[in-house]
């Protein structure tokens, strides 16, 4: 093949070349497909620093709750009023709702018990009103009388729970007791105020008419 | 595919998308639409089949059988070369069909315009030193593609490429 020969075939080829307009279009086209076909997509939040933000952050929420939770449940400073106390409470009902034989039941509300008696001493060295946790306690009491009939021919695993609720039932009883001597003093109190004024009354009225 | 994959994709477009044109453009008519959209059906197929594709084997020799398979559909729908149909209905003869897209693109080189004069005279060499020089000279392959394609040495291509200008020049 001479020189000239090689020139023609040197000019077939670069006049036979691809338009760069069309490679450079092909060679998005193929980049575009290769992405739909072999790339999977990547979301925000598949991406490695969000994942590891979450985790971060939901260890965190875990912690805090699971703290917050076990010092609203365990302090008796968390008393009615305070912003943890629907968190104690919700906690007590779950907790209520595990018990299913009458043992732990009665465990559970010895237990209940101490910590209103707790709250109340704590509220009472604020000076605050503590009504409404004797009520609670009482309607605690209640319930672990009620308890108390089912597990009078049961054999306890744990010995020392009979002695247990006896003492609280006997506390409870001389709570009720004078609760009930207090509610007759006052009515007494009541009875006799009533005579007395009756008898004033009377009296009035009698010199009202002797004048 | 991680991104060693597509980096290798992308650097068998660059270096094979003129080559694998030219060797279509010929064979199409000298269309230039028919070339591009042949090459780009190549290369899209390239792509679909990429994930089976052996990265020690030869990217030039598969693209080309890809091209050759473009170019059988081509004809196929095109429907003007009998010869040709014929050809691959009568057996899987990969030759015979190379022989027959030769015979095509020599037509259409000389319906283009160009010199005549070279091509009549790659017609009088073998079909393998025709296939040697025009990949070399004229679609731009080099000597280690075309040893790899045929699966021969280098040196047994440039050997056979001497002989065959050789033969030319006489």
């Amino acid at each position: 093949m001479n020189l000239k020969q090689r020139y023609n075939l040197w000019k077939v080829k670069r006049s036979t070349s691809p338009r760069g307009v069309f490679k450079r279009g092909l060679q998005k086209k193929l980049e575009t497909v290769w992405n739909d076909r072999y790339v999977t997509k990547s979301y925000w939040f598949q991406a490695r620093i969000f994942k590891f933000t979450a985790v971060s952050m939901i260890a965190v929420l875990l912690a805090g709750s699971f703290g917050t939770g076990a010092y609203a449940y365990y302090s008796p400073e968390v008393t009615e009023g305070s912003v943890l106390y629907p968190v104690k409470s919700s906690i007590e009902k779950l907790e209520e709702k595990t018990k299913r034989n009458p043992e732990a039941q009665a465990k559970f509300y010895l237990k209940q018990i101490q910590r209103r008696e707790a709250e109340k001493k704590k509220l009472k060295e604020k000076n605050k009103i503590v009504e409404n946790l004797d009520i609670q306690i009482e309607k605690i009491g209640d319930k672990l009388e009620q308890v108390n009939t089912k597990l009078q021919n049961q054999e306890l695993k744990d010995k020392q729970l009979k002695p247990q609720i006896e003492q609280r039932l006997q506390e409870r009883k001389k709570i009720l007791e004078e609760k009930q001597t207090r509610f007759e003093s006052k009515k007494q109190e009541m009875e006799q105020r009533t005579q007395e004024r009756a008898q004033r009354e009377l009296q009035n009225r009698e010199r009202n008419r002797v004048n | 595919m991680d991104k060693s994959a597509k980096s290798l994709f992308e650097k068998m477009y660059t270096t094979q998308v003129d080559k694998i044109y030219r060797f279509v453009f010929f064979r199409v008519g000298n269309n230039k639409e028919a070339a591009e959209d042949l090459t780009s059906e190549v290369f899209l197929r390239a792509l679909e089949y990429f994930d089976s594709y052996d990265s020690t084997k030869s990217q030039s020799a598969w693209l080309m059988t890809i091209a050759k398979n473009c170019l059988v559909d081509y004809y196929k729908k095109q429907k003007h070369n009998v010869s040709l149909e014929a050809a691959m209905a009568d057996d899987e003869d990969s030759n015979k069909v190379d022989r027959l897209l030769f015979a095509v693109a020599k037509e259409n080189f000389a319906k283009a315009g160009f010199n005549l004069e070279i091509m009549e005279k790659l017609a009088t060499l073998s079909e393998n030193d025709r296939e040697i020089v025009t990949f070399h000279y004229l679609y731009g392959y080099s000597y280690l593609e075309i040893a790899q394609m045929r699966e021969m040495s280098e040196t047994a291509v440039k050997v056979a490429a001497h002989r065959a200008l050789k033969k030319i020049v006489k």
